[in-house]
């Protein structure tokens, strides 16, 4: 028994349906079950459940979605395994990139008419139609020509058609606009019908009652018959010109099967069949996908991963690992994280894991048509690969240390062309270096930027740029914020962090502040508390501290929302932040 | 600049978290508004950690008043119990200025406390933490049969609710007839 309770009923009405918004949908169900009053405010919900269907997997059970979340079932069974005292339960479960939610209810004796009366509770509450019904028992036929006549898919187990009036009356009074499929059935042999079946995609078993008249009368797109008394003449009539399945000829369907089992298995079975053969190759590169966001990394073990269009929540991970004998690779292994799901192909590293990386994004961009939009360079020689596969490229990352001279780091500079995001991690080379070439990529974070000079920032287009141990000085970044604010450079800027070490140890950094025009009145209003870099990536600015504004004559403000100095050490570290907003963003 | 050199580390943050030691010039002073519940015990907050309420944020944003002012004329909330209040002053105070993180785990466990202190942020328009309370509220009955819910949630049965309509109507009914009774009283 609960210790204390809470009057949900008296909260005001607003207040009420955002707690129940918090609910998941069995939550939602089990409430609204409660009383008519709680089935009303269930229904101010609005929310429609999808491909809502009745089906019998040894329990009989309701299947349901909710919508934006593809990848994951609802189901309501009804068991009668365990004591009573033990329902309802609640139970989850992963299948490979799909994953079930169960509430599981007692089957109590009466589990036909409790699942009709859920079904529609669920229809009332959620405003959803029924999309699929399996017919499991002879009494769900009368339920749902009344309940719903118009239905996208049934399908009637075998046995439970036991005459010709009932098929009559299945095919007079339900509209079934997809998919009919009726399993084998015992009715008398003489029993025929000659009107068409209407929807879309037939499969019948023991289909003797159906004649020519209701196939050629029909606008059936698939056809599937079993034990069927037609013809050969029906099937391809006298005068050798009206084929009843022109679709079907040999050579298409043998062609169909290969696309079903490329497009049906997981990718990750699609890229180990096409690795097989040149042939194999080819028959994948068949396949109209393309995969998403392709990236190598190296988080342990070397990986790469994608995504496949429409299903956002999962990703695909090839990882090489080492850990175990050769003969446990390839393994398969899928992980849930929150509300993603993501799905390992574990390969084994033998030693010669960087050239197999290469190999397999090669061949995977190859079969898929697609591009790598991200590259984490853990290993020098990843640099050379990506210039000659790829030298276009959304995001670069390069790890700490992997560039050790002068020569790698122009050749980076001049040969990757790098559109997003442009990451440099600390790196040991000659302090001599310098650049004033403009850095090209939209976002720039670079660690050890003592090589980055005033010209390659003012002639840079970059939105945001984020150097550390930089060699700029107090006047070329009072510079960069004067040109700024003339509207002469960085029009695209959106923020900007630079961490400098000062020249003589006693500067202060209120010389950047000395020249330049800044206002003293608040103009606070709307400043940005945050700065989106990407989907996943979100800084966090200070907001502690009344900021120094520069207004631009177009009416765009930059604020320095952090200033100020730190002792690491013996070293006196300086660091300024700006951000760029105005009034209406 | 070798010293310089030295400062170059792994360890640069990629989200530095230190703050610096002293901040740009100039600071506005922030300003304080006072506000008391059912007893009468008034709490002083600041500018920034009111603005978590819309409702009050509203309410000062016009009025300029001085540090004075605003002493002598605390805002009465006299329908919030007065360790309801105080959460909530706990609550803007701790938030003021920061992005709201999407959990919070210190709202009270009590159901009685967060029914009050889901009114009271209902009223006062906080609604962040309105969100989180609702959050709280729904997770009472994670993993629960319906029957618990109802306990919870304190849900009547359709019985119980055409029994209290009934009651209500006739109580209705009762008080216009008096009402009736008593205008025919004065009208003699």
């Amino acid at each position: 028994m609960p210790e204390s309770r809470f009057p949900l009923l008296q909260l005001p009405r607003v207040v009420l349906l955002e707690c129940i918004e918090n609910l998941d949908v069995f939550e939602i169900i089990l409430f609204s079950l409660l009383s008519k009053r709680a089935k009303s405010i269930a229904k101010l919900i609005r929310l429609n459940l999808l491909d809502i269907h009745i089906t019998c997997e040894g329990d009989p059970q309701i299947w349901f979605k909710v919508p934006n979340v593809p990848w994951l079932d609802w189901v309501i069974d009804y068991n009668k395994e365990k004591d009573s005292s033990v329902y309802p339960a609640f139970h989850s479960i992963l299948e490979g990139p799909k994953a079930v939610n169960f509430l599981i209810l007692h089957d109590n004796g009466n589990v036909i008419g409790d699942m009709k009366h859920m079904v529609e509770h669920i229809c009332e509450v959620f405003s959803s139609p029924i999309s699929e019904i399996v017919i499991f028992e002879e009494s769900l036929i009368e339920w749902i020509i009344k309940f719903q006549p118009t239905i996208r898919h049934v399908r009637i187990r075998k046995g439970v058609v036991s005459s010709i009036e009932t098929i009559d009356r299945i095919l007079k009074n339900i509209d079934v606009t997809e998919f009919f499929g009726l399993e084998p059935l015992t009715i008398e042999e003489k029993s025929k019908t000659t009107e068409p079946i209407p929807s879309r995609s037939l499969f019948v078993f023991d289909c003797s009652w159906l004649t020519l008249p209701s196939i050629l009368n029909g606008t059936n797109s698939i056809l599937r018959l079993y034990d069927s008394k037609l013809t050969p003449c029906d099937i391809n009539t006298s005068d050798g010109r009206k084929r009843i399945f022109p679709k079907y000829g040999k050579r298409k369907r043998k062609r169909k099967k290969n696309f079903n089992f490329t497009e049906t298995e997981k990718e990750t079975e699609t890229i180990i069949f096409s690795l097989l053969s040149e042939r194999t190759k080819s028959i994948a590169k068949l396949i109209p996908l393309n995969l998403l966001d392709i990236h190598i990394t190296s988080e342990g073990d070397p990986q790469i991963w994608f995504k496949l269009p429409n299903l956002p929540g999962l990703d695909w991970v090839i990882d090489y690992n080492k850990q175990y004998e050769s003969s446990v690779y390839p393994a398969f292994r899928s992980s849930l994280n929150g509300p993603k799901a993501v799905n390992f192909l574990i390969l084994h590293d033998n030693g010669n894991v960087i050239d197999d990386v290469k190999q397999m994004v090669e061949h995977i961009c190859e079969v898929f048509r697609s591009q790598i939009s991200d590259i984490v360079i853990f290993d020098e020689s990843f640099i050379e690969w990506i210039i000659k596969f790829q030298p276009t490229i959304g995001h670069v990352r390069i790890r700490e240390d992997v560039i050790s001279s002068v020569e790698t780091m122009e050749r980076i500079l001049k040969s990757i062309k790098v559109t997003e995001f442009f990451g440099l991690e600390p790196l040991t080379i000659d302090k001599k270096f310098k650049t004033t070439e403009p850095i090209l990529s939209r976002f720039i974070v670079i660690f050890s930027s003592f090589w980055v000079t005033l010209p390659s920032i003012l002639n840079g287009t970059n939105s945001i740029i984020r150097l550390y141990d930089s060699k700029l000085t107090t006047k070329d970044i009072s510079t960069i914020l004067n040109e700024w604010q003339m509207g002469t450079k960085l029009r695209n800027l959106k923020y900007l962090e630079i961490e400098f070490v000062p020249i003589q140890v006693n500067t202060s950094y209120y010389e950047i502040l000395e020249d330049l025009d800044w206002t003293d009145y608040d103009e606070n209003d709307g400043r940005p508390r945050t700065v989106e870099i990407d989907d996943d990536w979100i800084i966090t600015l200070p907001m502690e501290y009344s900021p120094l504004n520069l207004i631009r004559s177009d009416g765009m403000i930059g604020s320095i929302v952090d200033i100020g100095s730190k002792w690491f050490g013996e070293v006196r570290k300086t660091r300024i932040s700006f951000v760029v907003w105005s009034k209406q963003s | 600049m070798s010293s310089t050199e030295q400062g170059t580390s792994s360890a640069a943050p990629a989200e530095p978290t230190t703050a610096p030691e002293s901040a740009a010039a100039p600071e506005v002073p922030e300003s304080f508004y006072y506000v008391h519940g059912k007893d009468k015990v008034v709490h002083k907050v600041s500018a920034g950690a009111l603005q978590h309420s819309a409702l009050i944020h509203g309410m000062i944003s016009n009025l300029g008043y001085t540090e004075e002012q605003a002493k002598a004329n605390p805002f009465p909330f006299e329908n919030i119990d007065g360790d309801i209040l105080q959460m909530v002053v706990d609550w803007c105070n701790q938030h003021k200025g920061k992005p709201t993180p999407p959990e919070d785990t210190n709202l009270p466990k009590q159901k009685e406390k967060l029914f009050d202190l889901v009114l009271a942020v209902n009223y006062l328009e906080i609604k962040e933490l309105l969100t989180y309370c609702c959050k709280q509220v729904a997770m009472m009955v994670k993993g629960k049969s319906p029957e618990e819910i109802r306990e919870i949630w304190m849900i009547p049965t359709d019985a119980e609710d055409e029994a209290a309509e009934k009651e209500a109507k006739k109580r209705a009914g009762k008080e216009a007839a008096g009402e009736t009774a008593a205008a025919a009283g004065d009208a003699k």
